[in-house]
């Protein structure tokens, strides 16, 4: 199984980052069901290298207007 | 069937401990025995007494012989009934009471509750500060023989619970809305509440109106949990939709089986029924778990935010029984649903999502990770 990049969202604040999830390069996702959500897990499709994990994890971070992101290949 | 052959002799029986009233209970156990086997009437209410032996018995009207003698009986008992005269039953006391809450509403005095007075030879009628004092000469005028002062009474309920906690109600931190879970106990005997780990470690929480709940300690990752401490919680869980005052005992705990029926009962949805497990022994893309995911049409929301947290248990409408299976964690953001109660449920803002297909972590894992056990009502 080819491992999969997941760009991790911790606390994030705003909404806009959540247009993102609509982006092909989404395979799931997993949010926090805490209100507002601390806790968001995207998991990207196995085509995505390490490169573009990071540059989809600023895209992401340019959307929040606090909070961090991180980027991790799947265990 | 008269009671009075079923008084006990005191000559056998120790002397009560302080704040021992068991006697009183059982002397009033069978006063109202008494009464309900004579179909007699008149009582306006009792009293007991805090040496656990005296207990007064207010009685509107003629006393009836039978009672009399029950009364003489307990002389020689552990504790003594003393009949005392009012002019009123609790009956008429009711009626009232009604009549007064009735004027006082068209006169729109901030009224609060009535009651008896602890003669129960009239009414004791509380008011909100805001009342005037024309407003509170108004009540003494209605019949009132006393006007004190509180706040308004407000219903223990998903979003305004109280002490003992439930689970499946809404609480806050100063940065996160989340649920309460179900209760649990550690190895030394002290009670707390699970909910979500991510909702927020080593923190205070409160009820939306401010009751404290606790604190929570630094939980346990892997299971997605944490206890909150400090205060009284109970094996009892919130039913029904956001702004419930119901709750049922939790009756047993298991773990879910594929197909099973579930409901989810977060504080901001309510209870939502209806679904299915769909996969167990599951992991969510955080890594949480052992847990499973359930499934429902997607008219409405399972869970949504604000709902972590909150009790999963299997669907209770074939048995009656409430088992315990999970904990509200997470959702696919693919999954989206409107949220339960519409636009008649206030926490469905905008920024609020909900889904259909939603991730629990298994009641076990949130015991065996904080070293707990999950409590159930015998």
């Amino acid at each position: 199984m080819t491992p999969r990049f997941v760009v991790r969202l911790h606390r994030p604040k705003g909404e806009g980052w959540r247009r993102l999830l609509d982006q092909p390069y989404v395979e799931t996702t997993s949010q926090t069901l805490d209100l507002p959500t601390s806790r968001v897990a995207i998991r990207l499709v196995a085509s995505v290298n390490a490169e573009e994990a990071n540059e989809i994890a600023d895209q992401f971070r340019s959307c929040l207007e606090g909070g961090t992101v991180t980027v991790e290949l799947e265990s | 069937m008269a009671g009075v052959d079923l008084l006990s002799s005191a000559s056998a029986v120790a002397e009560p401990r302080v704040g021992d009233q068991s006697a009183q209970v059982k002397a009033l156990a069978r006063l109202y025995d008494l009464i309900d086997a004579n179909h007699l009437s008149g009582l306006a209410g009792t009293s007991l007494a805090k040496d656990g032996q005296a207990v007064e018995v207010f009685w509107a009207g003629s006393v009836p012989s039978i009672l009399r003698s029950l009364a003489a009986q307990s002389a020689s008992t552990q504790a003594t009934l003393s009949i005392i005269s009012v002019p009123y039953s609790k009956e008429q006391i009711g009626a009232h009471a009604r009549a007064l809450i009735a004027k006082a509403k068209q006169q729109k005095i901030p009224l609060v509750s009535v009651a008896s007075t602890a003669d129960f030879r009239g009414l004791h009628v509380d008011v909100e500060p805001s009342a005037t004092l024309a407003q509170r000469e108004e009540l003494q005028r209605m019949g009132a023989s006393e006007v004190g002062e509180s706040g308004p009474l407000v219903p223990l309920s998903r979003f305004s619970d109280g002490q003992p906690f439930w689970g499946g109600a809404v609480i806050e931190s100063s940065s996160n809305l989340c649920s309460t879970g179900f209760a649990v106990q550690n190895s030394s005997g002290t009670r707390g509440i699970a909910t979500a780990h991510h909702c927020g470690t080593n923190t205070t929480w409160n009820t939306p109106l401010g009751a404290r709940v606790g604190t929570s300690n630094g939980g346990h990752v892997n299971s997605d949990s944490m206890i909150i401490t400090g205060t009284d919680y109970a094996a009892s869980l919130y039913i029904g939709p956001w702004d419930s005052v119901q709750g049922t005992p939790i009756n047993a705990k298991a773990e879910p089986a594929l197909g099973q029926p579930i409901c989810a009962g977060g504080g901001l949805s309510g209870e939502v029924c209806g679904a299915t497990v769909t996969l167990v022994n599951a992991f969510d893309a955080a890594g949480i778990g052992p847990g499973y995911v359930a499934t429902r049409d997607p008219s409405v929301g399972l869970a949504g935010h604000g709902d972590s947290g909150g009790p999963s248990y299997a669907d209770p409408i074939t048995t009656g029984n409430v088992t315990l299976l999970g904990m509200i964690i997470s959702a696919d953001g693919a999954d989206a649903a409107p949220c339960n109660g519409g636009s008649s449920n206030p926490w469905n803002t905008v920024d609020r999502q909900c889904f259909f297909r939603v991730f629990f972590t298994n009641q076990s894992a949130v015991a065996s990770g904080n070293g707990v056990v999950v409590l159930t009502s015998p």
